[in-house]
């Protein structure tokens, strides 16, 4: 690494993580922890390859950003950008009850016990107040990080899960302004507290109203205008997105909210999906950035002093906290299923714990030690619980047969239904003239049809089913359930589009018709064996000779 | 944030004014962040530095990965005749400019280096918006850019090394090559297994993505080449398919994003030229846009490409590249170039690429060619009458001539690319080389006294004016139904191939499924 400067940091992060993969897939460990133990590996008490420098702060004041912490941040404004593109006001409306009582009820259960038995084990009334506050907020990004990768953000209990993560980081603020309070206690007074804690709420109630109208009177227009540019939509959304962000932070509000509320209002569009597909791999560039750079500052000087405490209290946050959980959410009427998947995601604290001890230790209120506690348990159970959430589904059936979840008599019903899967259908990619016609005829027939086009416009009162993609991308193909399908069509003229298309039906076995719009792509296409060339100049071909014959043309 | 928020907004403008009035993204881009910088915001230029590397490093990058002979089909070697000449004499013409303005040697070399090559992006983007990417003509540019942007990556290599002498740059040039047998040992070897035979999930194929990018630039920072021969040479060595189908859409996004980072913050970071410079700056965009139109109209000609194509290639490639600019950059990073050279290369590729959309139109190819055609007199004249008249003649046309032939009609041919002229005489057809919509070029072909006309041209204002020339049942194939309507209610016989084309396929699917059932 000579002067390569930020490429060469990000460089050598993506590098050690990629080189760590092989044996991260060897033993299942999820992406999350691959990270964490690359940013450790890398970091000071691994390799130390990294400097301090490039890392920066934990964005501690605007002055310290580096590269590295910019791209760390993008990558948490993505998240929950797309968190927001897949949730509408709905679907978060319909939760908003459990999620405010349990997300409520378990801060101030987690605080009130945390505290008790960090004070009972010896720590003083300060230490005991840190380390509780700490314990008690769940890391956003683990969970949603891991709730995309298994695509249960739209699920019932991922739905909850969110609801409480927003509820929570409105008290994450409240919490920052209490602890500014701590940092100078001369200036601490009650009514700043309360004050700083209704400028919050206004100032989320006012970026809300700003979401709403805007998804409601000034996106529609604009969006559907550029949507036949799917990467002029892409920068759009963006600055938007950032856009927010940056009012979030004006009003003292975290950036994750901001995003989120970005994305809330741009799901109601119909390329909403499509954009989510498009954001994604950038997400995924730098949330990874933003996993490794949390591994390579973890401050694990101390972390032997306090070992045993170490051990009780993530036992406390990995069994405590979904226990507390399980009781809140199991009295609102949610099914057994349901409260414990939703239970098991908040098993583990929050990147933000760590922030808040830095603050806690460069106010001189706690010591290293307790800040290196406070690692060791952040990097417990972040890595139990990612285990946790990825694999809820046999932990549930273990944990119910040995009857452990009885004592919360929760309802034995299915809250909701997995949507019927997609069969037997026919798939015709792009709506051209030829397109449409086909998804007409087609339909009329009573074949079930899905149109697919990267423009919502040409997708407009078509019949059947419809979706704005571009199926180059790999996450389009189970949407469209490809394997299922009875027919692939393709009426595209892109070259490469189309061999992609070919290639990947001939792997899953699906027949495919694909336009061969010029005689020089049509050998690729036998190559992937399409059953059936579209073939217009053919067409053209002989309706032209029977055209000539009918005029007179005399052809013996 | 602040920043990457400004340079989004920037980009979102941007976009937005090159969708609105359909001019090419990335002079648009410079542009927009030409104006984050006028409006003086105290911003650290480290982070439109690093904005700018990383851009760079993805930019070049897909570039690399967009490196497939195969899209050039059967045009290889026309293609690298065109691409070699412009090359040659459009860096001739730079450097002689530069030395003309009393600019050093290296600064020379630059410059001719930055305007040898035309613009991918530009270019790819107008074929896709006239779809004519897969025509041979399409076939024939891609080529010849194909050839330039793997020409500019050996000369900037070549560069970095130039003022140590030629054993610098005799190792410069070998460490490329060096990396050039890498990539392709990836592209032959390792990049298959990796991303077609093990199963990775999406995540994990763009960290494998990730890393084999960062790992050609960490091995070019370590045998000391400029860090775009690695990240190009990444692309390269992921360009075969089926590997650069399975992730080209997460590193679609990735570039979009990147690209549109990479120029704005170019753009906020340029230094305004002197006098001088500008004078070069005008000198040179008045060069590139003379000079190449001409330049590959003639070789293209001469290496068998029709008029119309040679001369619709030739304003087509008339811009200075998204290379050029790299190559400026390049030339700052490794202290070769003052940095408002870079202004000067850019402000070149700015104003040619602007320029590209409204130069290279049908309008301009079509006066060309009148002009053209002025200077040579009628080849062949039609001797016969009540004739059938095929205008354009390519694949299918001339499945449809041989028949004709072959039950004795008596056809005329015009076509204006002077290889379909000699094959259609070959087999029995009067040809007459020209446009089809050219008055004269009617006449030569009596298409007054035709049975009837055949027409084959794919441009519909090509079509519409057809009608208005001759008065003779017209037979036309057409896509879009709109257009098929139009034709009828100006009185031609239009046949839509894509409806006929389309009950077919439902005909076939039909059977086929009445053929699993039995």
């Amino acid at each position: 690494m000579s002067d390569l400067g930020v490429i060469g940091s990000i460089g050598v992060m993506i590098v050690a993580a990629a080189l760590l993969m092989p044996l991260a897939r060897r033993l299942n460990v999820p992406s999350i922890v691959l990270y964490i133990v690359t940013g450790l590996a890398l970091g000071p008490i691994g390799f130390d390859i990294l400097g301090h420098e490039a890392l920066g702060g934990h964005g501690q004041g605007q002055g310290g950003e580096t590269a590295v912490a910019v791209a760390a941040e993008i990558g948490i404004v993505l998240l929950l950008f797309l968190v927001g593109l897949e949730l509408s006001l709905d679907k978060i409306r319909s939760v908003g009850k459990v999620a405010v009582t349990a997300g409520l009820g378990q801060v101030v259960f987690t605080a009130v016990i945390g505290f008790g038995v960090t004070w009972a084990m010896g720590f003083t009334v300060m230490e005991s107040i840190f380390i509780a506050t700490a314990l008690t907020f769940s890391s956003t990004v683990v969970v949603v990080k891991l709730l995309d990768q298994k695509k249960d953000l739209n699920a019932l209990y991922g739905r909850i899960a969110v609801g409480i993560f927003l509820v929570q980081d409105l008290v994450v603020v409240v919490a920052l302004t209490f602890l500014a309070g701590l940092g100078e206690p001369e200036a601490f007074d009650l009514a700043g507290v309360a004050g700083g804690l209704g400028q919050a709420f206004l100032g989320m109630i006012a970026m809300l109203v700003i979401a709403l109208v805007a998804a409601r009177y000034l996106l529609v227009k604009p969006m559907a205008w550029v949507a036949p540019s799917p990467a002029t939509a892409m920068i759009w959304s963006l600055s938007y997105c950032f856009a927010f962000v940056l009012g979030a932070e004006w009003l003292r509000l975290s950036p994750e909210i901001g995003a989120f509320l970005a994305g809330i209002s741009l799901a109601q569009l119909p390329m909403a999906h499509e954009l989510r597909r498009r954001v994604h791999p950038l997400m995924n560039f730098f949330i990874a950035i933003f996993f490794i750079a949390l591994g390579a500052q973890m401050e694990l000087a101390a972390a032997t002093q306090n070992w045993l405490p170490a051990v009780v209290l993530s036992l406390f946050v990995i069994i405590g906290n979904p226990f507390i959980f399980m009781f809140i959410i199991a009295r609102g009427g949610y099914s057994e299923r349901t409260s414990f998947m939703t239970s098991v995601t908040v098993a583990q604290i929050s990147e933000f714990s760590f922030i808040f001890m830095a603050v806690g230790l460069s106010a001189g209120l706690i010591d290293e030690a307790i800040l290196s506690l406070v690692t060791v348990i952040g990097l417990i159970t972040i890595a139990v619980s990612s285990y946790m959430i990825l694999y809820n589904e046999p932990l549930y059936e273990w944990v119910r047969k040995w009857g452990l979840l009885r004592p919360f008599r929760a309802a034995q019903k299915d809250d909701e239904k997995p949507p019927p899967e997609m069969s037997g259908h026919i798939i015709i990619v792009g709506m051209n003239a030829m397109g449409r016609y086909l998804v007409e005829q087609l339909h009329g027939k009573g074949e079930t049809t899905l149109a697919v086009d990267v423009d919502p416009g040409k997708l407009r009162d078509l019949p059947g089913k419809t979706l704005v993609a571009n199926v180059d991308y790999t996450a389009v193909l189970e949407e469209i359930a490809l394997e299922k399908a009875k027919l692939v069509i393709s009426t595209l003229r892109i070259e490469a589009t189309n061999n992609l298309l070919a290639y990947r039906c001939q792997k899953a076995g699906v027949p495919t018709a694909i336009h061969a719009f010029d005689a020089s792509v049509v050998e690729t296409l036998r190559q992937f064996e399409v059953d059936y060339l579209i073939d217009p100049k053919k067409v053209w071909l002989s309706e032209t000779a029977a055209k000539l014959r009918e005029m007179g043309v005399r052809l013996s | 944030m602040t920043v990457i928020l400004l340079i989004l907004t920037a980009a979102a403008v941007g976009a937005g004014l090159a969708r609105w009035r359909k001019l090419p993204l990335v002079p648009l881009l410079i542009l927009s962040g030409i104006g984050i910088a006028a409006l003086d915001l105290t911003i650290e230029p480290s982070l439109y530095q690093d904005a700018l590397l990383l851009g760079l490093a993805f930019l070049v990058f897909s570039f690399g990965t967009e490196m497939n002979p195969a899209r050039v089909g059967q045009q290889g070697q026309a293609a690298v005749i065109v691409g070699l000449l412009q090359f040659a004499s459009l860096a001739a013409v730079g450097f002689g400019a530069a030395y003309l303005l009393g600019f050093d040697w290296l600064t020379g070399l630059y410059i001719a280096l930055a305007v040898a090559a035309s613009s991918t992006l530009v270019v790819l983007q107008l074929l896709k918006q006239r779809q004519r990417l897969y025509e041979p003509f399409g076939r024939l540019v891609v080529g010849v850019l194909l050839i330039q942007d793997f020409l500019i990556i050996l000369f900037i290599a070549a560069l970095a090394g130039v003022e140590q002498g030629a054993g610098a740059i005799f190792v410069s040039v070998n460490g490329t090559l060096g990396l050039v047998l890498l990539a392709y040992l990836i592209q032959r070897w390792v990049a298959p297994w990796l991303f077609v035979v093990s199963n990775l999930s999406q995540e994990e194929q763009l960290l494998a993505v990730l890393a084999i990018l960062f790992l050609f630039i960490g091995a070019a920072d370590l045998i000391g080449v400029p860090i775009v021969i690695g990240a190009f040479l990444a692309g390269v060595s992921l360009s075969s398919f089926p590997v650069s189908g399975i992730f080209r859409g997460q590193a679609a996004s990735l570039t979009d994003f990147f690209l549109a980072l990479f120029f704005v913050a170019l753009g906020a970071t340029l230094n305004w030229p002197n006098w001088r410079e500008l004078t070069l700056a005008i000198l040179l965009a008045g060069l590139v846009l003379t000079v190449t139109p001409v330049l590959v109209a003639v070789v293209a000609r001469r290496a068998g490409v029709g008029t119309r194509s040679a001369l619709e290639g030739g304003f087509l490639l008339a811009q200075t590249s998204e290379f050029s600019i790299i190559v400026g950059l390049i030339g700052v990073q490794l202290g070769h170039l003052d940095g408002r050279i870079l202004s000067v290369i850019t402000l070149v590729t700015i104003t040619t690429m602007i320029a590209t959309p409204f130069v290279a139109t049908d309008a301009m190819a079509v006066r060309l060619l009148h002009w053209w055609a002025r200077w040579r007199r009628a080849e062949t004249e039609v001797a016969f009458d009540n004739h059938v008249l095929l205008l354009g003649c390519g694949d299918h046309g001339f499945e449809l001539l041989q028949w004709l032939l072959e039950h004795e009609q008596q056809v005329a041919v015009v076509d204006d690319d002077s290889a379909v002229i000699r094959r259609a005489g070959e087999v029995g057809a009067v040809g007459v080389r020209g446009d089809a919509v050219d008055p004269f070029v009617l006449r030569q072909a009596r298409a007054d006294k035709a049975r009837v006309i055949v027409s084959t041209l794919h441009r519909p204002q090509s079509n519409a004016q057809l009608l208005k020339l001759v008065n003779v049942p017209t037979i036309f194939s057409v896509f879009e139904p709109e257009e098929a309507r139009q034709l009828a209610d100006a009185g031609g016989i239009p046949i839509l191939e894509s409806y006929g084309a389309a009950n077919r396929l439902i005909e076939w699917f039909e059977e086929w499924e009445a053929g699993k059932k039995t």
